[in-house]
């Protein structure tokens, strides 16, 4: 089981040298079917700006991120494509690449962000990345006007023809990154029914002896953490069991109830301790697979959420749109405050040392623009981003021009990905 | 589980892992791009793109290609000949003819434009001179791409900022700013100028080539008490921005922060943050204006203390006298600005 960097780890530490840098880490969280831009849009700019009523559950975290207006995605567009537009912008929404519209074997986009990273700094981290979502990805079928639902379903594409299948069961994930392979297949716990915990205790109490006072708090805390996430993938799989709603393995219908937002957060606890603990330092997370019509009971919203997109000017249908818009801004900062909470060997928090991008790949989910796309971008980037800033870029600036920033700082630079022209100016 | 992992995996493997097709030579991409089939020559013209420098011998034939209707095929060739560069400056009148239109194209073609470098100036310059404010913004914004190898087009860019198409003025002052250091000496000269937003666009490219522009500084200290309080506010910013040791920028922008204006209030505030740690020599003013007549001065006091961070903890009793201030505004911002100094 991996533990979390500890100031014993640090060599230097008791030499009262320099504490060595954490790592940085970087994210993609993808929201479908766009936002409500009014609601979405701050009214000032740089550090004077206000939390738009979807940014709001923001509040706590708004020193530690960018709100980031008026950046393209060109490739999103039909470009003489015609229809397609949710499948062809999701494939170019971490590629910057513009997809070949075919719903056969020869996909081609481009290699996304994440994995361009993860191919050059990935062998640092026992995974080079991890891809993770709340609805499964479908290699095969058309799913939009002509285009694969590989194209709607995946973010993360290891070369041009090769998407990266999702996770998105809760348990797999865990399993993965805290059960070592040998116990998972003699399956000694599932057998006796203990906790993972269970079997590093007599571990975990030889360490605990040997830390500083600092480091005991920290391997509580984190074992804390893991004991809670088990907990509640153990209570998700009794609910499953008894009948309960269940969580969402297949494209759900409209109308069916189930605890999503808890879905969402369990795996993105899961993102949060594998960056705890180095893992990995790349992820990228769908709250849903692009054009999806899922329903949300919890906050009242019945209606399926691609139908309500099409609100053609419809105020009530605005109103639920930036509920849903809302509801995932909020689970999105319960992930962004775990980062928060975890302290590094150096002092600074989690989230001091990532880059997180939260956005859609489409602008208004009635017009399907792919200008003036809604992106924010979370953690201080290790010191590289000046945050808690709205900043406004000119018409037509390259989403992927922002990736290339991100890839200076993740030490992979490049001249050019996808269609970018250049570097973001004004993050730091 | 496992089990079920590895077969997930191997499907997408199997599905998707397919070797990529071997590539074509140039001349065979040259002739498939001539083909009458939209999708051959979409091709050509994407495998084109991929080669990039390599591609050069195809840039006449992609200079065509601009002139497709198919999106896809103009935008891969605009983008295959800016990464030829240099060489691919026959295609400079085809680009130059597509800056009249907007969006995409024009960004694209100016893109390029900017790519092949000062062999594209005089026909740029030409464009400066056009009666369409398009192509104007789309030569002015193709200089910037060049950086500092768009020296030679400083004099007309300066003369852009008086143009009376925003659009212009603002693409203008852009590419003074990407073109860096050369000109420095210039924008100074400009922000004599009589004209409001001459000042202004050559203050927000001084502010735009930061550290760099330091031999501005006195020249834009003047600025920040400009009549114009656009022209104030964007001095600011670029005086924040300024990695200057002879110059004392801070009483400036410790005035700024009582400036009757919202905006070079907020400007003051980032050039603040901007000068850090220098910064820290206003905490004692900005305590002092706690205590200001003018709700706004205090506020924004407030703010920038705030913004400070760790480095106007001194202020920090000054600011407790404020907590339990009528004001429910500047309540939350002394609240919120005791948290960022205390970190």
């Amino acid at each position: 089981m991996a533990l979390p960097t500890l100031d014993a780890m640090n060599p230097t530490s008791m030499w009262a040298g320099p504490v060595e840098q954490p790592p940085l880490r970087m994210a993609f969280f993808m929201v479908p079917n766009g936002v409500h831009i009014p609601d979405w849009t701050p009214t000032g700019e740089g550090y004077d700006f206000g939390l738009p009523y979807i940014l709001e559950p923001l509040a706590s975290v708004k020193d530690d991120l960018l709100v980031l207006t008026g950046l393209t995605h060109d490739k999103g567009r039909a470009n003489g494509d015609g229809a397609g537009d949710h499948a062809r912008a999701c494939s170019s929404f971490l590629t910057g690449a513009q997809p070949r519209k075919t719903h056969g074997a020869d996909l081609r986009v481009g290699i996304s962000v994440d994995q361009f990273a993860a191919q050059r700094v990935g062998q640092s981290t026992m995974f080079r990345s991890l891809e993770l979502g709340c609805d499964p990805a479908h290699p095969a079928g058309n799913c939009d006007s002509g285009y694969s639902c590989a194209y709607s379903s995946c973010v993360s594409w290891g070369s041009p023809g090769m998407p990266m299948g999702k996770e998105t069961n809760p348990r797999v994930v865990f399993d993965r990154l805290f059960f070592d392979q040998a116990s998972q297949e003699d399956g000694r716990r599932n057998l006796l029914r203990r906790s993972i915990l269970d079997f590093v205790a007599e571990d975990a109490r030889d360490l605990k002896v040997r830390l500083g006072r600092g480091d005991q708090r920290k391997l509580d805390e984190y074992l804390t953490g893991v004991r809670e996430i088990e907990q509640r993938i153990i209570r998700a799989e009794r609910q499953r069991v008894e009948g309960r709603p269940q969580l969402p393995e297949l494209e759900q219908p409209a109308g069916i109830p189930d605890d999503y937002g808890e879905h969402v957060r369990l795996i993105g606890d899961m993102m949060v301790a594998a960056f705890q603990c180095d893992l990995t330092r790349i992820s990228s997370f769908m709250f849903a697979n692009e054009g999806s019509n899922r329903s949300y009971h919890s906050i009242d919203v019945p209606e399926g959420h691609h139908s309500l997109s099409h609100h053609g000017g419809d105020a009530e249908k605005h109103a639920k749109i930036r509920k849903i818009n809302r509801f995932h801004v909020d689970q999105f900062a319960y992930i962004l405050n775990r980062l928060k909470a975890i302290k590094e060997s150096d002092g600074s928090t989690l989230l001091d040392n990532c880059m997180i991008v939260y956005g859609s790949c489409i602008s208004d989910g009635n017009a399907h623009n792919n200008e003036n796309l809604p992106i924010l971008l979370a953690g201080k980037g290790g010191g590289t981003l000046r945050v808690g800033r709205h900043l406004r870029f000119d018409e037509e600036t390259p989403m992927t021009n922002l990736f290339v920033s991100m890839l200076d700082r993740m030490n992979v630079p490049v001249d050019r990905f996808g269609d970018s022209t250049g570097r973001l100016h004004g993050l730091t | 589980m496992t089990r079920h992992i590895l077969i997930l995996s191997l499907l997408f493997v199997a599905v998707f892992a397919r070797a990529e097709q071997p590539e074509s030579s140039v001349a065979d991409l040259v002739e498939q791009l001539k083909s009458e089939d939209r999708d051959l020559r979409r091709e050509a013209a994407y495998q084109l793109d991929r080669l990039g420098a390599k591609s050069a011998e195809a840039a006449p034939i992609l200079s065509e290609a601009l002139k497709d209707s198919d999106q896809q095929i103009w935008w891969w060739s605009a983008s295959a000949l800016a990464k030829i560069g240099p060489d691919a400056k026959v295609a400079i009148p085809i680009l130059m003819s597509g800056l009249g239109g907007s969006g995409q194209k024009q960004y694209r073609f100016a893109y390029a434009l900017g790519k092949i470098g000062p062999e594209a100036i005089p026909s740029i310059l030409e464009g400066l001179a056009s009666e369409d404010a398009n192509v104007r913004a789309g030569a002015a914004q193709a200089l910037g791409w060049m950086g500092g190898q768009g020296e030679p087009a400083i004099s007309v860019l300066i003369d852009a900022l008086a143009d009376e198409d925003d659009q212009v003025n603002q693409k203008a002052s852009k590419a003074l700013g990407r073109i860096g250091q050369g000109a420095v000496g210039a924008l100074t000269a400009a922000l004599n100028n009589d004209r409001v937003r001459v000042r202004w666009g050559a203050a927000r490219a001084l502010g735009e080539i930061g550290p760099a522009a330091a031999p501005a500084a006195a020249a834009l200290l003047k600025t920040t008490k400009d009549d114009d309080s656009d022209v104030r506010a964007v001095s600011m910013i670029a005086l924040g921005s300024l990695d200057t040791t002879t110059v004392d920028v801070i009483p400036a922008i410790t005035d700024a922060i009582q400036d009757e204006d919202v905006v070079v209030r907020r400007s003051a505030v980032e050039a603040l943050v901007r000068s850090r740690p220098h910064s820290q020599r206003a905490v004692a003013t900005l305590s002092e204006l706690l205590n200001h007549e003018r709700p706004e001065v205090v506020l924004t006091a407030v703010t920038a203390l705030g913004r400070l961070g760790v480095l106007a903890g001194e202020a920090l009793p000054a600011l407790r006298e404020l907590v339990d201030v009528e004001a429910e505004e500047v309540r939350k911002a002394v609240n919120m600005a005791i948290r960022r100094i205390k970190g």
